[in-house]
C-alpha cells in the first residue's frame, strides 16, 4: 500500500548517508511524500520561515548541524507564529538525557533515537510515518 | 626516751648511775645558781663571734667548739630543724662521736637529739650505753654519759645540742644549766643564719627560673617603677635592669598603642592591677623597645601582697611577633590553598565539562558511521541478494553484527562515563525489591530458562535508586548469562559478613572463574572469558565497582572455576539511617 498524499516531509540532516539510509527507509515503508532536505540549521529555518514553500507535515530533525544546531532551530520554529504548531520529530544518533529533556521542554513533538540497526530504523520510520502523516490530524492553517 | 617532767629523777639516776641496771634519762629541776664569771665570759665571747655571722655551718661550728670547752665535756653535736623535710640535720660535730653523725637526720622524738627537741627540756643520761633509746653507733664510739638541750626561740624549738662523756662522769646541774643558756644564745643566731640561709636558697632558685626563663619578667614597685627585670626581659626591651631600674616602666617602654597613639597612664593594663590587686592578662599589646621598636607582646600580671598590703606587681611577657607572623603566614597560606582550590575545582569543572562534550560527541558522531555500515550492509544484502553469493552474504551479516557491537560498547561506555559525572541522589532504596525486579525482567525475557532466585527481603539501604539499579542489573545479568549452561540455575541475594564486614552479594552456581584472575575483573574492557563461550564487553563489572565506589564502597568477588561465583557489596555504614543527611 503506496501512502502518497501531497504533503511534503522536511528532513533536516548534514550527513549524507544518514539522508540516504532516511531516503531507503521510507522508500521500504512505500512513504512516497515529497522529501526535501535542509542540511544545515539556517538552510533549514530559511525553508520553513520563508514565505516562498508550503509548510511541510512534518519536519525530522537531526540534532548536530552545522552554524546553528537543532534545538537552536526548534527554539527559533516555536518562537515563530507560522511554524510554533508545526509537528517536528527529532530524529537523531543522541540518546543524552540533556538533549531529550531540552528536546521536549522546546516543543518537540517526538524524539525519535536512530537506531543502528537498520531494520530497527526501518521499524522507527514506519511507526512515524504511521502517526504524523496518517493518523495525525494537521494543525488547522490560516 | 626520756621521762616527763614529774618522774622522780634521783631514782632514776640512781638505778642509772649507781646501780648499773637499765638506764633512764632524766631532767633536772630547773636552777636560779648564778652563772659563774667564766660561764659567763665563755658565753659574752660566744655572742660576739656568731652576732652578725650569718653562715649557719660556721655558728654550728662555733657552738659546738665553745660547749665542749666550756662545760667541758669530751664531744658536742648540734642539730638543725629542717621545716621543710621535718627532720632534725647534724650539722657541726666536735670529736668523733660517731664517724657518720654528720649525716644523720633525726625524727622529733628520737633518741636525745629528738627527745629535747620535742619535749624543748634537757635531758641527761648517766649510762648512755645501758640506755634504752642508745644509738648503737654512739655507743660503739665509747660514748659514756650525755647531755641534751634544745635550741629554742620564743620558746620554740629550731634544734637541739648533745654532750657527751667518754669517762662515766656525769654531767651536773651546773653544766645542765650553762648548756641550756647556750642553747638559748645559740638557738637565735642559728635561726636566723638558717632562715637567711633559705631565702637565699630561694632567691637563687627564683634567678636561676628568671634566667632560664624565655619570657621576660619585671617586677614594678606600688608606683609602677621597675625593681627588677630579668635577661629575656632586657633583650626584649633593650634597656638593661641597671638602665631601667627606679624608672616608670609605662613612660618608658608601654606609651603608645599599636598604632602609635599614645597610651595615657589610666588606660594602662598594667597598672590597673595596682589599683584593683587583681591579676590580668593581656594577648596583644605592643611594648617599645630602647631602639623605639614597637615589639607585639602577650603579657599578664600579677600583684604583690606583703603583709596584706600590696606593695607591686610581677609583669612576665613575650615577644609574639613570631606568632603573629605564623598567624599571618598561615592565614596567606589558607588564601593561597583557597585559591588553589578553586582554580582545581575550575579545572575539574573545565575538564567535566570536556568530559560531557565529549561523550556528546562521541554519542553523535561514533554512531553515525556505524549505522552506515550497518544501514548499507543490510540494503546491500536485501536489495542486491542476487549480486552477493553465500559467503559474500556471511561477511555482510558479519560487518553488521560487528557494528551492533560497537555500538552496544560505545553506549555502554557512555553509561560509565555518565555514571562518573552524575550527581548521587541518596535515597532510600529497598534492594530486595529491585533484585526481585530484575529477576522478573530477567526470566520474561527468556522464558525457557529454568534459573531459581533466592532474595532475601527488607535489604534498604540509602543511596542513588538509578545507579544502585544499574550495579544490581549488571551483577544479575552477569549470575543470569554464567549460569546459561547449568541446568539447575541458582541465583542468590542477600546480606552476609564477608572479609570482617557486612555485605550484600549476589551469588550464582554458573562458569565461576579464576581467583588468580581476580584483580583483573573489574578493569574496563578486562574479560575472563572468550567470546565464543560468553559474550560480554568487559565494561559491566566496572561500571558496577564505579556505582559502588562513588557510594563510597567497595566491590569484591570469590569464585572458583566451574564452581560459581559471588560478588560482595560493602556500602558505607550510616546506610539504614532513615533520615540521614545525603
Amino acid at each position: 500500500m503506496a501512502v502518497r498524499n501531497n504533503k511534503s516531509i522536511l528532513l533536516v540532516e548534514d550527513n549524507p548517508d544518514d539522508e540516504e539510509l532516511t531516503r531507503v527507509a521510507l522508500r521500504e515503508n512505500n512513504i512516497l511524500n515529497d522529501l526535501t532536505v535542509a542540511r544545515d540549521g539556517p538552510e533549514a529555518l530559511d525553508y520553513l520561515l520563508g514565505d516562498d514553500n508550503a509548510l511541510p507535515q512534518v519536519v525530522l530533525l537531526d540534532l548536530k548541524l552545522p552554524k546553528i544546531d537543532g534545538l537552536e532551530v526548534l527554539r527559533r520554529l516555536r518562537a515563530n507564529e507560522r511554524t510554533k504548531l508545526l509537528p517536528v520529530v527529532i530524529l537523531t544518533s543522541s540518546k543524552e538525557e540533556q538533549d531529550l529533556v531540552e528536546g521536549y521542554s522546546l516543543g518537540a513533538n517526538s524524539y525519535v533515537r536512530k537506531p543502528i540497526d537498520f531494520g530497527q530504523f526501518i521499524g522507527a520510520v514506519k511507526q512515524l510515518e504511521l502517526y504524523w502523516l496518517v493518523l495525525n490530524a494537521p494543525p488547522p492553517t490560516d | 626516751m626520756g621521762h616527763p617532767l614529774g618522774v622522780p629523777y634521783s631514782t632514776a639516776w640512781l638505778v642509772g648511775g649507781i646501780v648499773g641496771g637499765v638506764s633512764a634519762g632524766y631532767r633536772q629541776p630547773p636552777t636560779t645558781q648564778a652563772l659563774p664569771a667564766d660561764a659567763l665570759e665563755a658565753l659574752h665571747q660566744l655572742s660576739v663571734a656568731i652576732a652578725g655571722d650569718l653562715n649557719l655551718a660556721r655558728i654550728a661550728s662555733m657552738a659546738v667548739g665553745h660547749a665542749r670547752t666550756l662545760l667541758p665535756a669530751d664531744a658536742a653535736h648540734l642539730w638543725v630543724w629542717n621545716p621543710r623535710t621535718e627532720l632534725l640535720r647534724c650539722l657541726a660535730r666536735e670529736e668523733a662521736v660517731a664517724p657518720a653523725i654528720d649525716e644523720w637526720m633525726a625524727r622529733p622524738g628520737e633518741s636525745i637529739v629528738g627527745d629535747v627537741f620535742a619535749s624543748r627540756e634537757p635531758l641527761l643520761v648517766d649510762d648512755y650505753p645501758s640506755w634504752e633509746h642508745a644509738w648503737p653507733e654512739v655507743v660503739a664510739a665509747g660514748v659514756r654519759t650525755a647531755l641534751g638541750v634544745p635550741l629554742l626561740v620564743n620558746d620554740q624549738p629550731v634544734g637541739a645540742m648533745v654532750v657527751h662523756n667518754y669517762t662515766p662522769t656525769p654531767f651536773n646541774v651546773r653544766q645542765t644549766q650553762l648548756l641550756s643558756v647556750f642553747g638559748a644564745q645559740v638557738g637565735p643566731a642559728i635561726e636566723i643564719a638558717r632562715l637567711y640561709e633559705e631565702s637565699e636558697q630561694r632567691r637563687a632558685e627564683a634567678e636561676a627560673v628568671n634566667l632560664s626563663l624565655g619570657e621576660g619578667v619585671s617586677v614594678l614597685d606600688s608606683s609602677g617603677r621597675l625593681t627588677y627585670m630579668n635577661p629575656a626581659a632586657e633583650e626584649l626591651l633593650g634597656w638593661t635592669q641597671a638602665e631601667l631600674e627606679g624608672h616608670d616602666l609605662h613612660a618608658t617602654a608601654h606609651f603608645q598603642r599599636e598604632d602609635g597613639s599614645p597610651l595615657p597612664v589610666e588606660d594602662c593594663p598594667i597598672l590597673v592591677v595596682l589599683r584593683t590587686g587583681k591579676t590580668i592578662k593581656v594577648e596583644d599589646d605592643v611594648f617599645t623597645t630602647k631602639d623605639g621598636l614597637m615589639v607585639p607582646v602577650s603579657y599578664s600580671a600579677s600583684p604583690i601582697v606583703l603583709h596584706g598590703k600590696l606593695v607591686g606587681l610581677v609583669l612576665a611577657f613575650r615577644d609574639i611577633e613570631a606568632r603573629k607572623m605564623n598567624e599571618a603566614a598561615i592565614r596567606a597560606l589558607n588564601a593561597e590553598l583557597e585559591q588553589r582550590v578553586l582554580e582545581r575545582t575550575a579545572e575539574l569543572q573545565a575538564s567535566n565539562e570536556e568530559l560531557v562534550s565529549f561523550a556528546y560527541s562521541v554519542s553523535h558522531d561514533l554512531r553515525a558511521p556505524l549505522r552506515a555500515i550497518d544501514g548499507f550492509s543490510r540494503i546491500l544484502a536485501r536489495s542486491y541478494r542476487d549480486a552477493v553469493d553465500d559467503q559474500g552474504r556471511d561477511y555482510l551479516d558479519r560487518i553488521s553484527a560487528a557494528s551492533q557491537r560497537m555500538g552496544q560498547l560505545i553506549d555502554d561506555l557512555l553509561n560509565l562515563s555518565r555514571i562518573t559525572r552524575a550527581e548521587l541522589r541518596r535515597e532510600a532504596v529497598d534492594l530486595s525489591a529491585l533484585v526481585r525486579g530484575i529477576a522478573d525482567d530477567l526470566l520474561a525475557a527468556e522464558p525457557t530458562r529454568e534459573v531459581t532466585f533466592e532474595i532475601q527481603d527488607g535489604l534498604v539501604v540509602r543511596g542513588d535508586a538509578r545507579l544502585l539499579r544499574g550495579a544490581l542489573e549488571n551483577l544479575l545479568r552477569n549470575a543470569w548469562k554464567f549460569t546459561s549452561k547449568e541446568p539447575a540455575a541458582r541465583i542468590e541475594f542477600g546480606k552476609a559478613t564477608n572479609k570482617g564486614r557486612p555485605a550484600f552479594f549476589v551469588r550464582d552456581n554458573g562458569a565461576g572463574f579464576d581467583m588468580a584472575y581476580v584483580d583483573k575483573l573489574f578493569g574496563a574492557f578486562q574479560r575472563l572469558h572468550r567470546p565464543t563461550e560468553f559474550e560480554g564487553n568487559g565494561i559491566g563489572l566496572a561500571t558496577v565497582q564505579r556505582i559502588i565506589r562513588r557510594h563510597g564502597g567497595e566491590v569484591w568477588a570469590q569464585g572458583d572455576v566451574g564452581e560459581g561465583a559471588t560478588f560482595y557489596i560493602s556500602l558505607r555504614e550510616g546506610e539504614k539511617k532513615p533520615h540521614g543527611s545525603p
